[in-house]
């Protein structure tokens, strides 16, 4: 009986496994399984506890609906059939009540440290690298410290001032822009902050802890790739949200989207940025909490750009098209498609 | 030979104590609580359809975004908003769509059809009270409601609520909303008023108006799941309420309770006076709207259990664990509000402690599981559209169940959370669990509402459709929420991370559109059978193991329709299922577009039309009552021996006591038109064959046995239904044979009024055909049935639409042959650098380009729909092969 029991639980596993270990295929999304590879350790930590839960609940969920399915044929009416008259069976209650309990305390007793990890374990070390992300609809701005490596006062009515004057002719505010400096203040340590638009660059192989807020409603920092996600709250400084990018694991990624994860209001879906992980090679290893902005501005995404899983060609002529809609929308075509 | 002509006894008692009142007071401010119970039920039934086209508008968006060549069918946002000229929707507009969709369903048709329709109809019924404790508190509660849904739907009117259900603040602020956020708070304020008040009444009334040996523990299942759910309402709803009237002061009177101040948000400390904080909220939302979550469950789970009790032909499987199962899940359903604010910012400690109590909620969910599994283990299993509804129950709510689990893990929530793996969770949790909940509650208790019984293979029908539809739409869900899709986005096509995910989501807008065809069987079947079409034969189901569906009390018949309306109900549906075509087939218009999806284009799509079109109207053709109509004289005629009382069914003290001195089994015989008040109806049940044949084993002369000078003796002149009533001493009497006959066997005769008079002037005789069901054991005997010339008709019906298809379907069919590349692959962002700007063929009749060859051809501009065929062989003139394709 018990090894029949056993035999079976087994089966069931490998029912589940197969398919489960055919659709991760290496980690590489597809389209049963379109999860893409994390990038970071934590994510591992992540995926493994995924994967784990996805085995038994995939093995519960199985059991559970052939013996369902067997009743509903084994049991269905037949002429001059009595039902049996059962009220419950004692022993059977305790047994799946004890079980689930035990196999659900174990799942939460094994999240506990991955959940440490991302919440409490930030790295305190001297090399981390601190940015500010300051959402605001629809698009997010990145704070450098600049050469003293520490942020300047945060007054989010000049930084409104500072971003309405930078008249943007991006519709989609994708591309990278600066806001221009003086917001912070003239005086140190404001004076040397480097502001820019939707996009965060960040060093390979660092921890980069993002004190992240919201100039007016919540936002949500996700980034599916980093398996972070924070919540942009006005009025808090975020500071639980970190992570770290080993080098060798983005390579052939030009960019990981940023996404906005939590309602925002009517441009919620095109509340893009981007994510690019530099690799420190050719740059000085200190250069970023030296001077954000002349490193910011001598690296050339392109270099490291490689063609992966997004067909850049296509890419390209999307935005050419899109661009081309652009123009007639500043043509006066508007009444045309709005 | 003691016959108790009850039926007469139960309706002159049953009418003795309705005083004549007026229809005002009978039907609309009535304090009965049936009448109550039925108004939440067709209110909600009737928002229910305006949520699900809402539902269907937010895929058709995501599917096919800002496509100004397929604005949204019929709900553009000029619709909304006439002062623009735009056919467009704006993301705003789409907002308000999700937003809508989610706080009709859940407000205004999930909580009010289980707590306000099934409640009230069920409490008083199945514990033997008379009516709630408060009706006029009651009548309230309806009238609250009512208000509230049209306060809500005003809304519509400001361009709609766009903050989300959840209405986060500071999203949901003056600041960032416009009025019609107000009216959605105030709303939410008077429903939660009518669900206190519901509770309040539910509490009492259970409480205190339990008859004479219902205990608690006696209870049915369904009752303690309101139970358990009225303790939740009352105990949840007014942390709402103070948030609510705490948001509209932060709106409207300048309070700070979510307001964040400027010198706050620019990173000054915050002081406790000048400065509100936004996360408040989502504790106090999410205290009530947690328990919500089971408030809607609860109650399906406890209409499933009796449900599956029932058919399958036993008790329910471990009472008590079940009814602690209900208690438990309560308990913790305090206490995993958090589980909803893991990556909100909120202490990482409470986090870890949200997860452990989320975690532990699985246990008195995975006993229920266990136990209706158990429930299922050796019974009799009958499969009528309320136990297949109840069936679907179980293994969706699994499915639901088991997809919370990776919520719970924080860890693995941080990259589920607000992605479509949420969304396809909780439609599993609320479609695949307590919409098959209500579903299979109408199915089952719609004769004790409207004492009539629903067509059952229209119930079957829409049962597979809905199983197979909810599946293909909402399991996809969990696919693309893998893939990371974030929800509440107009479009994930600006994200090239995650555009290749849109094939999938046109794939499940298809299935929901066929998830919303798949509920039109239902509408018909609904009101027909409310309606003269209704299946008139109240023969309750089975043995009958809940005290309410007994047929000591007869059940009150609400609505009869007019002969005049008899058709009106069948076109309406066929009104309803031409508009819910067109809209497919625009999809398939939109999905020949998108390169993807070419098996299933217009010609395809016609042709199930044409074909499914007859089936809807079955029940025209397949009730006598169409040719009667037609004046084609016909009858209905059902014999049932229901053996319900004393019976080891019956777990209820109250009615085994009842079996000492009431009848012990009921042959009833319905019949309609002039052949009720006829001695037809004696002659037939004097002439039935199984009884000669049983009381001929037995030796016995049936037409002198007890039971024969019974039915000769009771007065058989009611207009809708005859019954006579078998004593047990009587039922002892009779010869074994014809004793396991009345006991264990439904005998359904039907036939067509010739048929009967011809039965009748060869009276004497036996009737000529007989039938025995071999799986169930029914008798049936068929002498015309009207259903064969229904089907024979809808057949016939098909034939036209069968030959289109073959002539001309066949060849848009091999139109979308996929050939030449993986229509998986093909994505829409192809799509979106293949075809024109937007600008340009906007005016024009949109030109099919599919794959990248024809967009380099000078031809395909040219090419009208028909002359168009892809060659996927070989290439235009003058067309390079692309690398990297």
């Amino acid at each position: 009986m018990k090894r029949s029991v056993l035999s079976v639980g087994c089966a069931m596993m490998a029912l589940v496994a197969a398919p489960a270990w055919a659709s991760y295929g290496g980690g590489d999304p597809s389209l049963w399984h379109p999860m893409r590879r994390s990038v970071t350790e934590v994510g591992f930590d992540i995926d493994r506890l995924y994967w784990g839960i996805l085995l038994l609940t995939g093995a519960v969920f199985i059991a559970v609906q052939i013996a369902l399915v067997y009743f509903t044929i084994r049991y269905r009416a037949v002429p001059g059939g009595k039902a049996k008259f059962i009220h419950g069976n004692n022993r059977l209650e305790a047994a799946w009540t004890i079980i689930p309990s035990i196999i659900l305390v174990l799942i939460a007793a094994l999240s506990k440290g991955t959940w440490n990890d991302i919440r409490y374990n930030a790295p305190q070390s001297e090399d981390t690298v601190q940015i500010e992300c300051i959402a605001q609809q629809f698009a997010w701005y990145f704070r450098y410290p600049g050469n003293d490596g520490s942020f300047g006062p945060r007054d989010t009515d000049r930084l409104a001032e500072a971003i309405a004057a930078n008249n943007t002719s991006d519709p989609w505010m994708v591309d990278r822009q600066a806001v221009p400096a003086g917001w912070t203040g003239e005086q140190p340590p404001g004076a040397d902050d480097y502001t820019i638009m939707a996009e965060l660059r960040i060093p390979a192989d660092r921890p980069v802890r993002i004190l992240l807020t919201s100039n007016d409603v919540l936002h949500s920092f996700y980034v599916p790739e980093f398996r972070v996600k924070h919540d942009a709250v006005p009025g808090m400084n975020g500071g639980r949200l970190w992570f770290e990018v080993p080098g060798k694991n983005v390579q052939g990624y030009e960019y990981f989207d940023l996404i906005c994860a939590e309602l925002c209001g009517l441009q919620h879906y095109s509340m893009r940025g981007k994510v690019i992980v530099m690799p420190s090679g050719p740059i000085h290893p200190d250069a970023l909490a030296k001077d954000g902005a002349a490193w910011l501005e001598e690296f050339d995404a392109d270099e490291y750009a490689v063609k992966d899983w997004l067909d850049r060609q296509t890419w390209e002529t999307y935005v050419h098209v899109m661009s081309k809609i652009t123009a007639a929308e500043q043509a006066g075509a508007e009444d045309e498609y709005y | 030979m003691t016959t108790l002509p009850a039926d007469h006894a139960a309706h002159g008692h049953d009418h003795a104590h309705h005083h004549e009142i007026g229809f005002i007071r009978k039907y609309v401010f009535s304090m009965d609580h049936k009448v109550i119970g039925i108004q939440f039920l067709f209110t909600s039934l009737l928002l229910m359809v305006v949520g699900g086209l809402l539902a269907l508008a937010v895929r058709w968006q995501i599917a096919w975004p800002f496509d100004p060549a397929n604005p949204i069918p019929g709900l553009s946002a000029k619709f909304f908003q006439p002062a623009t000229q735009s056919v467009l929707i704006t993301g705003d507009f789409y907002n308000m769509l999700f937003t809508m969709h989610a706080t009709f369903m859940i407000f205004f048709v999930i909580i009010p059809l289980l707590v306000g329709a099934f409640g009230n109809v069920l409490i008083p019924l199945q514990i033997g009270a008379k009516d709630m404790a408060f009706p006029l508190l009651n009548m309230l509660s309806y009238w609250v409601a009512l208000s509230g849904g049209a306060v809500m739907i005003a809304a519509f009117y400001y361009g709609g609520a766009q903050g989300g259900w959840t209405s986060y603040p500071p999203l949901s602020l003056a600041t960032f909303s416009g009025q019609a956020q107000t009216l959605w708070l105030i709303s939410l304020i008077l429903v939660g008023s009518s669900s206190l008040m519901g509770s309040i009444n539910y509490l009492t009334t259970i409480l205190n108006l339990r008859a004479p040996g219902m205990s608690l523990f006696r209870m049915p299942l369904t009752v303690w799941s309101l139970f358990v759910t009225s303790v939740l309402i009352l105990m949840s709803t007014p942390v709402l309420t103070a948030a609510l009237l705490m948001l509209i002061f932060d709106r409207h009177l300048g309070t700070t309770f979510f307001t964040i101040s400027s010198a706050v948000r620019s990173g000054a400390e915050a002081s406790t006076l000048d400065s509100g904080q936004p996360l408040m909220w989502q504790h106090l939302f999410w205290f009530y709207s947690h328990p919500a979550v089971y408030i809607m469950i609860l109650p399906s789970m406890g209409m499933t259990s009796d449900i599956l009790a029932t058919f399958a032909r036993k008790p329910i499987f471990g009472y008590k664990p079940m009814v602690f199962a209900l208690a438990g899940i309560a308990f913790l359903g305090y206490i995993v509000w958090g589980h909803h604010m893991f990556a909100s910012g909120m202490n990482p400690i409470l986090g870890t402690a949200f997860m452990a109590s989320t975690i532990l909620i699985a246990v008195p969910s995975a006993i229920k599981t266990f136990n209706w599994l158990g429930t299922l283990w050796g019974g009799q299993i009958h499969y009528t559209p309320a136990m297949l509804f109840a069936i679907g129950f179980v293994s969706m709510f699994v499915i639901g169940g088991l997809t919370g689990i990776f919520m719970a893990c924080t860890p693995v929530d941080i990259y589920f959370h607000d992605t479509y793996f949420i969304v396809g969770h909780i439609h599993y949790v609320l479609f695949g669990g307590s919409l098959f909940g209500i579903f299979g509650g109408i199915y089952y208790w719609f004769p004790k509402m409207f004492g009539r019984n629903m067509n059952q293979r229209l119930g079957v029908l829409h049962f597979w459709l809905t199983l197979i539809a909810f599946n293909l739409t909402f399991f996809v869900m969990h696919i693309v929420g893998i893939g990371a899709h974030p929800r509440r986005y107009a479009t994930i096509l600006e994200y090239p991370s995650l555009e290749h995910l849109q094939p999938l989501n046109i794939f499940m807008t298809i299935g929901a559109l066929m998830l919303g065809m798949s509920q039109i069987p239902f509408v018909i079947n609904f009101f027909c059978s409310i309606g003269r079409f209704g299946n008139r034969i109240v023969a309750y189901p089975l043995i009958i193991a809940l005290l309410e569906l007994t047929p000591l009390k007869p059940a009150s018949r609400l609505w009869e329709m007019g002969d005049g309306h008899s058709l009106l109900v069948p076109l309406l549906g066929f009104a309803l299922l031409a508009a819910l075509m067109a809209l497919l087939d625009a999809a398939a218009t939109n999905a020949a577009r998108l390169d993807w999806g070419r098996g299933l284009n217009r010609g395809l799509l016609w042709a199930v039309w044409i074909i499914a079109l007859p089936l809807f109207f079955f029940p025209v053709f397949g009730k006598g009552d169409f040719w009667e109509w037609l004046g084609v004289n016909s009858t209905t005629y059902v014999m049932s021996a229901e053996h319900h009382l004393g019976s080891p069914m019956q777990p209820y003290p109250m009615a085994v006591d009842a079996a000492q001195t009431e009848p012990s089994a009921i042959l009833r015989v319905e019949a309609t038109g002039e052949a009720a008040a006829t001695p037809v109806v004696t002659s037939y049940l004097l002439n039935f064959k199984p009884f000669y044949e049983a009381a001929e084993a037995a030796n016995v002369d049936w037409q002198s046995t007890p039971l024969a000078e019974a039915v000769r003796q009771a007065p058989m002149k009611h207009k809708k239904y005859n019954q006579v009533e078998v004593r047990a001493d009587l039922l002892a009497s009779l010869p074994e044979q014809v004793r396991t006959l009345v006991e264990s066997h439904r005998l359904m005769v039907t036939g067509w009024m010739a048929e009967i008079a011809k039965q009748e002037r060869l009276a004497g005789q036996r009737v000529s055909r007989t039938w025995k069901s071999p799986r169930t054991g029914e008798f049936r005997i068929v002498a015309w049935s009207g259903e064969r010339l229904g089907w024979t008709l809808s057949a016939l019906m098909a034939v036209p639409g069968l030959a289109w298809f073959l002539l001309w379907g066949r060849k848009e069919m091999e139109f979308g042959a996929p050939t030449g590349s993986n229509p998986w692959r093909a994505n829409s962002l192809e799509w979106y650098a293949t075809s024109p700007p937007w600008h340009e063929n906007f005016h024009v009749t949109p030109v099919v380009h599919r794959g990248p060859y024809e967009f380099s051809s000078p031809a395909a501009h040219h090419c009208g729909r028909d002359d168009y065929l892809p060659q996927w062989d070989e290439l235009p003139e003058g067309v390079e092969e692309p690398s990297g394709h």
